[in-house]
């Protein structure tokens, strides 16, 4: 497959909000994922796509299909732990993909399963990775997320809650580590996402088309550069793509550095409790947003206000208790309640 | 298979001893663990509060047993057993193949998200479970294994729940809750984030409790059951279970079970009250049938001897506020008041807010005008053509095969495999060997709310519990992944308020802003409503029109024509389309016309009663009729 051009993410206008909950993914994997909501025609595709350049080097096992990691042994696929146990674990070191997870995938290439042309050739079972084996270490890619059928849904699922992938199919049995970012997105006018798989998301994002008139015109002018001359168009931004880069390093090395303290965690703990949300997943994932928003600004200490800077992008999904109440932040009504009660904005 | 032992390497697990709150789970963890004669447990409980953390902590305490998981993508063959391919070749003769239930025998099986799986499997799950043995009648093998195991199972019931039937079968149910105090959800996090960032530490931390709770289980498990039960307590067993109207003896049982267990986890061989008290409350609640409709009293069940609080009250507490804050209007009336003046053409516009909800019955018809369907019926899984679903099987093909079911082929062939001709490969395929996928699609229904919206229906805020109704249906239809759409008829015409849909959001809005008031344009309603479904009747699938209506029709829509006359002959015309129609009667008081019923006959659809809808009613009206006889 010929390599195509990617539009550099810096060379988009506008959509802070999903630019920022990309950057801080790729700071702090754990954060969850991001789903990204809006029409059509709002740069969704074009920003997940264009993260891949700017994704940070990760170790893996040489020669493994499911990315295993080389720096977290405990974590290992079977093959790979036998490898270990007969000490042949080799480094490697490939750079984090989005991997794409197209709508009409099939249960068996999503989970995996037997490799039928092994079994043919050699009578002998052999476990065949699908796309929850590419995805470990890397971003999972789903456009249209909504539309997904849902039996795969239920795949994502299972395989999200506990970062492993069973496999129990076709006489094959076999697990390996599946822990992937789950990037998203979705128009919402073409159907809902289950609260389940909603809630999964760390972040959300809604964006909209630019209705300022000369930032529409940049728009379009850098399109029409970029698919005139895709490689000088991304020369031309090569530089502050290698600064955003280097902020990502940065901060993933900033990020065991960052200890939160209680009030950190207090303000953590009260938000989701004040807006009545289900679960532990809000108060973690506020947490670890904004100990990634903090060492994206350079920071070694993590503050309340970080917190309520990311809430904007970690509560709004999660506001719903059931299908029927809309999942909408009433902005107005925290910022107000937030402000007597931390002081901040 | 070696991958059990790898995958406790795999996943070093979060500690049962960490865990923060949740006590009735952690006491029902411990009490299936210690009894050999529980089997099963359930796990309910919203997303994120920790089902699955609290069921995967359990292979840290439970001793010698390991856990199995069974994944959701997990095949047929490979739960029950098969043909195993690899040793059928080799020797020309069929071989059981290793398979979940044969290697969860001593140990446990853990299920997440149980509701998601096909009903057909998790019947035959249980069975196993129940049974305590596995029979393998596949692919030409025919065995028994024993399965002695405990099966773990988590839900959250808002994808959908169980069936009270398959429900009864599980030994033990607890709910998770939402933790809503600020120190313990602390705690939470911080233990979290510990075990987060060096998972090794935080597990080490915790390994001498782990220990000790192991050890205490297994001296447990082996006392569970020389456990005495004082004589009165047996009969006490019994008057609660009726009380709470617990249907068979599985909850007997299982109470006294788990009392056992509870008493030998104390160390103690006489179960006493307290043990009793503890094993009803994670055995019967999911059980209980004693709740009237509106009023769902969430305490735990008591013995009749005991009355003094019970220690998980807080949280019911908190899970009541709950349903209160879901209520949102308190004026729907139950009794309704005296009959309603007749031809009302009430002209005020009103908007009524939406009544209470309730589980609904399964009140759509089965699907007999659906041609070629495996199994008929509503939201049932039907097999499609289109290779599209989920794979659940494979059969001999009939006729030309397009999706072949490589795998199945293949075994279908290993007992031949030393007989063949093979050139290079280890494996020939002959025609006869060939067999082709079945695959099941969820397809949900495609159905539309046909409301009256007239002033007859504003009489008497009765649109408040037809708001309701329709809420109900609306959450019986997103669970079941239905397609909604919504029309009214009021005044002078039928106007489509929500195009056929999946967003239930959307319903919502519209549902609660749908205005009442003006006469009833019937037969507009009924042509509008064929008019949105015409284009989705196939021939695989009919739409369902769900009519709320009290079936007085006084719009005419040809001029001259007795609007009731023209309804029934529209109706009859339309009951040869291929939409099935459901009429749910809105009529109340005294003074009845039975129009609805009527038009139902004319449609030839299926008649309910509002009051029908609504499962708990009916069933508490059910068991009134029951005591009276």
């Amino acid at each position: 497959m010929r390599k195509r051009s990617v539009y550099p993410f810096t060379a988009i206008v506008g959509q802070e909000n999903m630019k920022e909950a990309l950057i801080l993914n790729t700071i702090y994997p754990l954060i969850g994922g991001v789903l990204i909501r809006g029409e059509k025609g709002t740069a969704k595709s074009t920003a997940v796509r264009a993260l891949a350049d700017l994704l940070p080097e990760r170790h893996i096992v040489s020669g493994c299909a499911c990315g295993c990691d080389w720096d977290d042994a405990n974590n290992l696929c079977p093959d790979c732990q036998e490898k270990k146990e007969k000490g042949e674990l080799k480094e490697t070191s490939s750079s984090m993909k989005v991997v794409e997870l197209p709508l009409s995938s099939t249960e068996d290439r999503v989970a995996g399963t037997l490799d039928i042309e092994h079994a043919i050739k050699t009578g002998k079972k052999k476990f065949e990775p699908g796309v929850l084996a590419k995805a470990n270490g890397n971003i999972l890619y789903v456009d249209e997320i909504n539309l997904l059928d849902d039996h795969i849904v239920d795949l994502l699922l299972d395989a999200a809650a506990m970062g492993v992938n069973y496999i129990e199919r076709e006489g094959i049995s076999y697990s390996h580590p599946s822990k992937f970012i789950l990037v998203g997105t979705m128009n919402p006018e073409e159907g809902d996402l289950r609260p389940q798989l909603l809630d999964r998301f760390g972040l959300l994002v809604d964006v909209g088309s630019e209705h300022d008139e000369t930032r529409r015109m940049e728009i379009i002018q850098r399109r029409m550069e970029f698919e005139k001359d895709p490689e000088g168009f991304r020369e031309d931004y090569s530089k502050e793509q290698q600064k955003l880069r280097d902020i990502i390093m940065d901060a993933r090395s900033l990020i065991t550095e960052i200890e939160p303290g209680e009030e950190v965690i207090r303000a953590a703990v009260k938000i989701p409790l004040h807006l009545g949300v289900d679960g532990h997943r809000a108060d973690l994932t506020l947490i670890k947003a904004a100990v990634a928003y903090a060492a994206m600004n350079k920071r070694t200490e993590v503050t309340p206000s970080d917190v309520v800077h990311v809430s904007k992008l970690v509560m709004p999904h999660r506001m719903r208790r059931n299908p029927f109440q809309e999942s909408t932040l009433n902005t107005e009504e925290l910022d107000s309640w937030l402000q007597t009660t931390f002081g901040t904005k | 298979m070696a991958s059990d032992d790898v995958r406790n390497k795999v996943r070093p697990n979060y500690p049962f001893s960490a865990i923060v709150g949740n006590d009735n789970v952690k006491k029902a963890i411990t009490c299936s663990l210690a009894s050999p004669d529980i089997t099963s447990m359930l796990i309910c409980g919203p997303k994120g509060t920790g089902k699955s953390v609290m069921a995967n902590s359990i292979s840290s305490i439970a001793g010698t047993r390991k856990i199995v998981t069974l994944p959701l993508n997990a095949t047929e063959d490979q739960i029950f057993g098969g043909m195993d391919m690899e040793r059928t070749m080799k020797d020309g003769k069929k071989a059981l193949s290793d398979s979940i239930l044969l290697r969860s025998d001593n140990n446990i099986l853990l299920v997440e998200n149980i509701n998601l799986l096909p009903e057909y499997l998790l019947y035959q799950i249980m069975n196993a479970a129940g049974t305590r043995y596995n029979t393998v009648e596949r692919e030409g093998i025919s065995e028994t294994h024993n399965c002695e195991l405990l099966l773990v199972a988590t839900m959250d019931p808002d994808e959908g729940g169980l069936s009270e039937h398959l429900l009864d079968r599980f030994d033990v149910c607890v709910f998770t809750s939402n933790i809503d105090d600020e120190t313990l959800r602390e705690e939470i996090i911080k233990r979290r984030l510990a075990y987060e960032t060096d998972p090794k530490k935080f597990i080490d931390s915790y390994a001498e409790e782990e220990e000790e709770v192991s050890a205490n289980i297994n001296k447990a498990r082996s006392k569970a059951r020389f456990t005495r039960v004082p004589a009165g307590y047996c009969g006490a067993i019994s008057e609660v279970c009726n009380e709470l109207n617990v249907a068979g003896h599985r909850g007997d049982i299982s109470v006294m079970n788990a009392a056992c267990a509870i008493a030998a986890l104390d160390d103690r061989e006489m179960t006493n009250l307290d043990d009793l008290k503890n094993a009803a409350a994670i055995c019967l609640e999911h059980r209980r049938n004693d709740r009237d409709d509106d009023q769902q009293q969430q305490e735990p069940p008591e013995p009749p001897e005991e009355n003094d609080d019970q220690e998980n009250e807080d949280q019911e507490d908190d899970k009541e506020n709950d349903e209160r804050d879901q209520e949102e209007n308190p004026d729907n009336d139950q009794q309704p008041p005296p009959p309603l003046p007749q031809q009302d053409e009430d002209l005020k516009e009103e908007v009524f807010s939406i009544g209470d909800t309730f589980r609904v019955i399964d009140y759509m018809p089965n699907a007999e005008k659906i041609q070629d369907t495996g199994k008929s019926g509503r939201h049932s899984q039907s097999k499609s053509n289109d290779k599209a679903g989920r794979c659940v099987g494979y059969r001999i093909p009939k006729g030309k095969i397009s999706d072949i079911a490589l795998c199945a082929s293949i075994r279908a062939s290993a007992p031949y495999q030393i007989l063949r001709d093979h050139k290079d490969m280890a494996i020939v395929l002959e025609a006869d060997d060939l067999r082709e996928k079945v695959r099941e699609k969820k397809q949900g229904n495609c159905v539309l709310f046909l409301v009256d919206g007239s002033g007859s229906i504003g009489a008497q805020k009765r649109m408040v519990a037809v708001k309701g109704a329709i809420l109900s249906m609306l959450k019986d239809a997103y669970q079941k992944r239905d397609e909604i759409g919504m029309a009214v008829f009021r005044i002078d015409k039928a106007e489509e308020i929500l195009p056929l849909t999946k967003s239930t959001l959307k319903a919502y809005k519209v549902l609660a802003e749908i205005p009442t008031g003006g006469r009833t344009p019937l037969i507009h309603g009924l042509l509008k409503g064929y008019e949105i479904l015409k284009d989705r009747i196939t021939k695989n699938s009919s739409p369902v029109m769900v009519i709320l209506s009290d079936g007085r029709c006084n719009a005419p829509y040809t001029a001259g024509m007795r609007p009731i006359d023209e309804m029934l002959s529209t109706a009859r015309s339309l009951s040869e389309s291929n939409i099935r129609f459901i009429v749910i009667d809105t009529e109340i008081g005294t003074l009845k016309f039975g129009l609805a019923l009527e038009l139902c006959r004319a449609l030839n659809g299926t008649y309910l009663c509002l009051e029908d809808l609504n499962a708990e009613f009916i069933e508490s009206s059910v068991r009134l009729v029951m005591r009276e006889v």
